[in-house]
């Protein structure tokens, strides 16, 4: 099936949404196409259970994502729910699948909105089932407000870890531990930052109050080094980060991230511009003050373009939106500028919270030097850390060699989680320098069935040609 | 509607010259009649809510080992539940599919193994039963 659109938003979290309903009040033929259930995305995440659709009045992410889909539903903007973009061609055509079968779109622009992934720092046995992402967590509990396990421990870096260790006891069902690997003072130096947005520090406030109030074991200054048990987790190994002590905590579930990544592969596979921003996640692509990337055509928008957090991706995603319609020729000078001036003006109000998030979720690359040799880096091939040393002794100096080496990035997720922390390993490794850390991107960005592209048809209506005569 | 389903309740708050509304949770709300649905797990029945995932109904239910790696035969389960990680593809009718993705539909066959060796066992045993009736 091949559809004509004036602007193809991909992603339908905050940036995404706000594109699509910002290009489709100018009058453009929006499409917005999304792998999720609902629009919302991750943050905005649509809850799913009857338990979880009850209103939580504190919750701003919930009410931000209930806004959205209440615009979105009233507006003229085409929805794709649960369709994957597998292909995007220069010029722009999109291949995808949903449950309609493969579709291709046609469209002169798109807004790329495709969010984050988050990243988790290897440790010895964190591919044991019960060792979750703090992702998944938040996700669980947007969508179901319920958290799998009794013994539970919350660990990584970030606003995050606060949020689910408190809506964990809020749920009754108390951490074992929380182990962060920010210390008092890495905190309060995001004091200044979080202070800008009161609504947000009061929210972390009365989280913080919940945690103190149930009296869970709080590691500061820690990471979690081994998650024991084999077929299912029995114990958490927590290593003091100055001390070197080591305390073992028995739980059965461990929830456990380190920050944020741009999920950026679609502006790889059509070679927009990036530059390396460890404060924004790894990396961030270029572009002008109304979100236009080096390619023209290609606008960029919230976390996939580096890591801001929902609220100045939302304002992001306006002006990609508001900027494709502009260059469509749907909003003139006057009109473009006043309203891209308000987004503008407060998209740099939230920058000084977004910062001080973004510097409490950086990735502690450093600590990636002590990962022992037989942790596994990459899950789904299952090559180790001593593999990727074994291969840079080899002669491996880039990453697509080590590929080739060992067959990291070649299973199903396609190197989403391991690249960033295979390349620093093999960077570690060869000392080098220069940036070779990129894998080269290839369609189909996600895994299909060959099935779901060829969809249902009738041998009658495959065009053979008539055979040349005896 | 009725007073007894609906998520919200309306309440109206009067000034001098005009009110406003506010919603607030409906206090009334019941959950009994949230419906159950019937999942088939390796043989084994499991319940699970309307609007779950597949992979929410298993670990919920306490079921976290869901497949083994190819290479190295290590037991997985999920792990990032937002459709990255891949860690939880396993048989959902007889399709590999990630479980964290896909919702959870009533009389769902679920077999707790994913792509790899495992599987192309089945295949074989299967080809070998076809050679044999052949």
């Amino acid at each position: 099936m091949n559809r004509n659109f004036d602007l193809v938003v991909m992603g339908a979290g905050p940036a995404g949404g706000e594109a699509a309903l910002a290009a489709s009040e100018a009058g453009l033929n929006v499409a917005l196409v999304d792998e999720g259930l609902a629009p919302g995305g991750q943050v905005w995440r649509k809850p799913s259970t009857d338990r979880a659709c009850e209103l939580d009045t504190c919750d701003v992410d919930r009410t931000g994502g209930d806004e959205l889909r209440k615009r979105l539903a009233a507006s003229k903007v085409t929805i794709y729910q649960q369709t994957q973009i597998w292909d995007v061609r220069s010029g722009f055509s999109i291949s995808c699948v949903g449950d309609a079968g493969a579709m291709i779109l046609s469209t002169p622009r798109i807004v790329v909105a495709t969010g984050a992934i988050e990243r988790v720092l290897p440790f010895e046995g964190w591919t044991t089932p019960g060792v979750f992402g703090l992702a998944a967590a938040t996700a669980l509990l947007k969508s179901e407000k319920a958290l799998p396990g009794s013994e539970i421990v919350v660990a990584g870096q970030g606003p995050l870890l606060i949020a689910v260790a408190a809506k964990a006891c809020a749920l009754g069902l108390r951490p074992r531990a929380i182990v962060d690997m920010a210390s008092r003072a890495d905190w309060a130096r995001a004091l200044t930052g979080f202070a800008m947005v009161p609504s947000l520090l009061l929210m972390g406030t009365l989280w913080m109050k919940k945690i103190v109030a149930a009296r869970v074991p709080f590691y500061r200054g820690s990471e979690v080094i081994q998650a024991s048990g084999g077929e299912a987790l029995r114990l958490v190994t927590i290593r003091n980060r100055a001390t070197g002590n080591t305390t073992d905590v028995q739980a059965d579930t461990l929830y456990i991230g380190n920050g944020l990544s741009p999920n950026d592969e679609i502006y790889r596979l059509l070679g927009a511009r990036q530059e390396i921003d460890s404060l924004r996640g790894g990396y961030r692509v270029v572009c002008d003050a109304n979100r236009r990337s080096s390619i023209s055509g290609l606008y960029a928008a919230g976390d996939s373009a580096g890591i801001h957090g929902a609220r100045p991706s939302a304002l992001q995603g306006r002006l990609a939106g508001l900027a494709a319609a502009y260059d469509h020729g749907a909003l003139n000078v006057a009109k473009f500028s006043k309203l891209s001036r308000s987004a503008r003006l407060r998209l740099r109000l939230a920058m000084p919270f977004a910062n001080a998030s973004c510097r409490l979720m950086q990735f502690p690359e450093k600590a990636l030097g002590h990962v022992a040799e037989e942790t596994v880096v990459c899950r789904c091939e299952d090559v180790t850390a001593g593999d990727i040393l074994v291969a840079a002794r080899c002669g491996v100096r880039d990453i697509n060699q080590l590929k080739h080496f060992t067959r990291l990035g070649m299973g199903p997720c396609q190197a989403r989680l391991c690249a960033m922390n295979a390349a620093v390993l093999l960077r570690r490794h060869t000392e080098s320098s220069s940036d070779t850390s990129r894998l080269t991107p290839r369609a189909p960005i996600r895994p299909i069935a060959m099935d779901q592209l060829i969809g249902e048809f009738d041998y009658s209506d495959i065009p053979v040609p008539r055979p040349a005569p005896l | 509607m009725n007073r007894t389903h609906s998520v919200y309740r309306v309440y109206k708050i009067y000034t001098r010259k005009e009110y406003f509304s506010v919603r607030l949770p409906n206090p009334e709300r019941r959950h009994d009649k949230e419906v159950l649905l019937r999942l088939i797990v390796a043989g084994q029945e499991v319940l699970c809510r309307s609007g779950q995932t597949v992979a929410s109904a298993l670990i919920m239910n306490g079921t976290y080992h869901l497949r083994d790696s190819p290479n190295a035969r290590a037991p997985r389960g999920p792990f990032c539940m937002m459709g990255a990680c891949q860690e939880c593809a396993i048989l959902i009718d007889s399709v590999i599919r990630r479980a964290c993705q896909i919702q959870a539909v009533d009389g769902m066959h679920v077999e707790l193994r994913g792509a790899g060796s495992d599987v192309i066992h089945a295949n074989a045993e299967a080809t070998t039963d076809n050679e044999a009736d052949a």
